[in-house]
């Protein structure tokens, strides 16, 4: 699965309380270039 | 040999003793390393103002040097697992490599398990899962992808130790 965001992405990190959530889609991209 | 310079670094929590740790250089080299915890408690408490290499060298081992990558490595992590010893490698290269090992054996064993070719540019991070089967990667090239780095049919390339 890949999806397209608005900029370069520097760092990306799952949010630690992801286990809690039954959605792939929680986590944070923490920081755009 | 030259290293290069150190792009990457990170420490496993999950094997504790000894600790193993990994460095990644600019030349795509990855060095896996391991410190036994009470020689270096001891080398702390002694605050020895002559530490020199000779005196680390024998705290902190090199033990296996992974060298798939050719160009700078941009991210390193370890295989958040208690009893499956791993890392992901990141390069300038645009792809990533999941490399599994056992480190239990007196002459370390790897393989690459997965590797991640599916972007353009570099991958900036990569972060695993809470269930620990899934794994994100985030690139610059504008996108982010998951994979299952387990349940992927894959030929595994062997590296022994060097």
């Amino acid at each position: 699965m890949k999806k397209e965001t608005e900029s370069a992405i520097n760092t990306l990190k799952f949010h630690p309380d992801g286990i809690h959530n039954n959605s792939f889609t929680k986590f944070l991209l923490a920081n755009y270039k | 040999m030259d290293k290069g310079k150190l792009t990457g670094f990170d420490l496993n929590y999950f094997f504790s003793d000894p600790t193993y740790f990994l460095s990644g250089y600019s030349n795509g080299n990855v060095i896996l390393s391991v410190f036994d915890k009470n020689e270096l408690t001891t080398l702390i408490e002694e605050e020895n103002e002559n530490i020199n290499e000779d005196i680390t060298n024998k705290v902190f081992k090199d033990i296996f040097t992974y060298k798939s990558h050719k160009s700078e490595i941009t991210a390193l992590e370890f295989y958040p697992n208690e009893t499956q010893f791993g890392f992901v490698v990141c390069s300038n290269e645009n792809y990533a490599t999941f490399v599994v090992g056992n480190v239990d054996e007196k002459i370390p064993k790897f393989s690459e398990r997965y590797k991640i070719i599916s972007h353009m540019k570099p991958i900036s991070s990569v972060s695993f899962h809470p269930l620990k089967e899934y794994t994100a990667f985030g690139s610059y090239d504008n996108f982010w992808s998951f994979h299952n780095i387990l349940k992927v049919n894959f030929f595994p390339f062997y590296f022994f130790n060097n």
